[in-house]
């Protein structure tokens, strides 16, 4: 009887548990990632053993690289075929927000009439995105607000509305601590592909706050050799991070900066 | 063992089924999905499909349409000789790191740049970010294992005032960096430790 009684007791205790934590489960993300982007310079050969390359296309326009580097390096990873993404740095003094929309219907344009496999292959443009710095949160950073950020990033969103296959936007957002608060972060994430700068607890915590938009999906962003803090691998930064990885292509992702 | 524990027995068994019941109900009835969730479990799909039914299909797909074109496997790795170890963390106080930062601000980046390693930060209230070298001359110092003292490094402020960000090593030099610095793309000879403008690094 008292085999049962225990028993029937420690049952109680784990439903009551499990009831009352909503049936959240901790940080991490699951299933963790089983496919991984690589950031590559234009150029590049295909990184061995990576599942998805990204051209690491800087701030272009006024700055390097040059976009045409950028776009046949993209389109030539694209008809390997490999799982391709084509990344921009927006910076305030390489170009100006309506130069940075015209270079994204740009690299739209060239891809999809030079990559046949683009609507199978191109999961579209990565903007990189980087908050101010301690001393100036609102134009430091890349040099832009979060409020032209939020322009371009609509931009985006209009732009590849109606491009073939899953080609989308991705904000690849870093906010140093401190800066940009959650309603600012989820308004600059907006709809797009959130694939967050994963490096410190701060980061992490507006990753995991912007279910409402994002729905709880992100593609990690980490660093192994960059990075100081906490998350300087794979393993921690994905574990950091509630939900589940971005999906695409048949795999769950996340991506390495280097 | 007498009526009264055989009761209470049976009330906590009773109790934890109802608790399973009522949480598997919350969390698993497909009356409550179709209730009140959306038709995608991602809010930009359900926005795009207000226009475009096609595009959200493709962003959000129910399974794999598309086959996947290699084989899963573990991300490769890097050598821990390769990362900067936790005499750069700036939560172990006490650290290289945590005196940077006092220094120059929230470290940003820590990497091997050829001989060199390389910490950049981001600022503090009135002071820009920094970029900070140290060289090495032994096989011992380029383990990034290796703690790396304060006083060895030399710091180099940011000439915009900016955070230092770094974007990338150039590829045509394995010594300079793509650094932003407020928004300006700079070129960072690590060798010379110095800024120049993008595109015309200091040789």
């Amino acid at each position: 009887m008292f085999r049962i009684t225990s028993f029937a007791a420690l049952c109680l205790l784990v439903a009551a548990l499990s009831f009352l934590a909503g049936g959240r489960s901790a940080n991490a993300q699951s299933p963790f990632p089983n496919g991984h982007f690589l950031d590559v310079p234009p150029g590049s050969g295909y990184p061995s053993g990576w599942q998805g390359v990204i051209v690491e296309g800087l701030g272009q326009i006024n700055c390097s690289y040059s976009t045409s580097s950028v776009e046949t390096s993209t389109v030539n990873f694209i008809q390997m075929p490999n799982d391709t993404i084509t990344e921009i740095s927006p910076q305030s003094v390489c170009g100006t927000i309506s130069q940075y929309e015209t270079l994204i219907s740009n690299i739209i344009q060239y891809v999809n009439a030079h990559a046949s496999n683009a609507p199978n292959r191109w999961a579209g443009i990565m903007l990189d995105e980087e908050a101010g710095s301690a001393s100036d949160c609102g134009a430091s950073g890349f040099g832009f607000t979060a409020s032209q950020l939020q322009t371009l990033n609509n931009y985006a969103y209009n732009a590849f509305l109606n491009t073939p296959g899953a080609e989308w936007y991705f904000t690849q957002d870093a906010v140093p601590s401190g800066c940009w608060n959650q309603s600012i972060y989820n308004n600059v994430v907006g709809s797009s592909n959130a694939a967050p700068q994963i490096y410190t607890t701060y980061r992490a915590s507006l990753a995991n706050g912007s279910s409402s938009v994002t729905g709880g999906y992100n593609m990690v962003t980490y660093q192994t050799t960059y990075t100081t803090y906490y998350y300087h691998s794979e393993t921690a930064a994905v574990n950091a991070v509630n939900g589940a990885p971005f999906s695409l292509y048949g795999w769950n992702w996340d991506d390495k900066f280097q | 063992m007498n009526g009264g524990t055989t009761r209470l027995g049976y009330f906590a068994l009773s109790a934890s089924l109802l608790f399973a019941a009522v949480w598997i109900g919350r969390t698993h009835s497909p009356m409550k999905a179709a209730a009140d969730s959306p038709a995608y479990s991602r809010p930009v799909c359900n926005r795009v499909a207000a226009t475009n039914p096609a595009k959200a299909a493709a962003l959000c797909p129910a399974g794999s349409p598309v086959s996947p074109l290699t084989q899963p496997n573990p991300a490769p790795t890097s050598s821990p000789a390769d990362q900067c170890g936790t005499w750069s963390d700036p939560t172990v106080s006490g650290s290289t790191g945590a005196i940077i930062q006092a220094a120059y601000g929230e470290p940003r980046n820590c990497l091997k740049v050829g001989d060199s390693w390389v910490i950049t930060t981001l600022g503090t209230q009135g002071k820009p970010g920094a970029v900070g070298v140290y060289h090495c001359s032994d096989a011992a110092c380029l383990d990034g294992q290796t703690a790396h003292g304060f006083s060895g490094w030399t710091f180099v402020h940011s000439p915009r005032s900016g955070g230092a960000i770094v974007l990338g090593i150039d590829p045509r030099y394995k010594d300079t960096l793509f650094i932003d610095d407020a928004g300006s793309q700079m070129d960072f000879n690590v060798d010379t430790a110095t800024f120049s403008v993008d595109g015309t690094p200091t040789r």
